[in-house]
């Protein structure tokens, strides 16, 4: 079985996606502002996912395996993801939970802190 | 081409009779893919935990800018810079890790393979090291698992919970990484025909990077 495609399009190709993806997301928590921070997070998550698929679809080669282990490694996944934005939706309706005490804090060597 | 172990190419007893492979992979590969798909769940459930409960306190939750923003041997604010480096570094001994691998099955260059192995290993240890050192920041800036000068104690609490195991994976992954080169370079691969327990290892290795690529969304961007 002779190697899918050039080694620039299996190996470099994905790599470069994956930082521009990282660049953005940098990009994203650095300039957009608490105000939108729903579609913020949203929008991290989706290219989480998407660099989650980048790899498992080039590194982990699945993109070249068979169907069937595709689609039995697949399923499951899309019920994690569907489980993430039930409960970002869900945790807008539980309750706030209690701020922690401002106890007796201390920080350890500080005055050395470089 | 490459080089897999032997198995039937046509089902003599059926698709699902037995001495074939009925998914393509052979019976490590799979397990190591169901074990991968297992412990996704987990850390899934770890990281969804998380997001309720960072989002149920959000009054005192503190901010990754400004808890993120040191990185060694330079004085001042550099926010999300280290945790930057951190992601690069794990990401490009994946792409080590990619390189091993075809060494090995396409090429049968066992130097090849055991030299990208060997990246693979130190871009590993490079990230447990980083991360040792961002832990011990956090804990000598006051935010440990008992107390959080940032904020909400449960910041500190998670964030170990999480990237400590992430990082027992690593750990893991790097210590069958080494055993795996030890193979490589006594030859083991080349006595049994093919390199498929490279590709094995290769894959929990990118599990890791994906598990990460998760844990920083969540922790230093959210």
């Amino acid at each position: 079985m002779a190697a899918h495609g050039t080694q620039f399009q299996r190996v470099w190709m994905p790599l470069i996606i994956l930082f521009l993806i990282t660049a953005v997301e940098f990009l994203i928590a650095f300039t957009v502002g608490p105000e939108l921070k729903t579609l913020k997070v949203s929008v991290f998550i989706i290219l989480t996912i998407l660099k989650a698929f980048y790899i498992m679809a080039y590194f982990m080669h699945l993109k070249f395996e068979k169907v069937g282990l595709i689609y039995s490694l697949l399923a499951p996944t899309l019920f994690v993801v569907a489980l993430i934005f039930i409960l970002l939706y869900e945790s807008a309706e539980m309750p706030q939970g209690e701020p922690s005490p401002k106890s007796k804090v201390e920080k350890v060597e500080k005055s050395e802190h470089h | 081409m490459a080089q897999h172990a032997q198995v039937q190419t046509t089902p003599k007893n059926g698709i699902w009779g037995g001495g074939y492979e009925p998914l393509g992979a052979n019976f490590g590969k799979l397990m190591m893919w169901f074990f991968i798909l297992s412990d996704a769940f987990t850390f899934s459930a770890l990281l969804i935990s998380y997001g309720a409960l960072r989002f149920t306190h959000s009054a005192d939750w503190p901010n990754p800018e400004k808890v993120f923003h040191a990185f060694p041997g330079i004085e001042g604010h550099a926010p999300l810079v280290f945790v930057g480096l951190m992601t690069f570094i794990l990401i490009v001994s994946s792409v080590t890790m990619v390189l091993a691998v075809e060494a090995g099955q396409e090429e049968k260059n066992r130097e090849k393979c055991a030299w990208y192995m060997l990246l693979t290993i130190l871009g590993g240890l490079t990230f447990l090291g980083c991360q040792a050192w961002e832990w011990s920041h956090l804990i000598h800036g006051g935010i440990t698992l008992h107390q959080n000068v940032e904020g909400n104690v449960l910041f500190g609490q998670l964030f170990f919970l999480i990237t400590g195991f992430h990082g027992f994976h690593v750990t893991t992954g790097v210590i069958l990484n080494i055993i795996v080169l030890v193979l490589v370079l006594d030859g083991y691969m080349d006595k049994i025909g093919h390199y498929d327990l490279v590709e094995k290892v290769g894959l929990y290795w990118h599990f890791v990077d994906l598990v990460w690529v998760f844990v920083f969304t969540f922790f230093y961007l959210v």
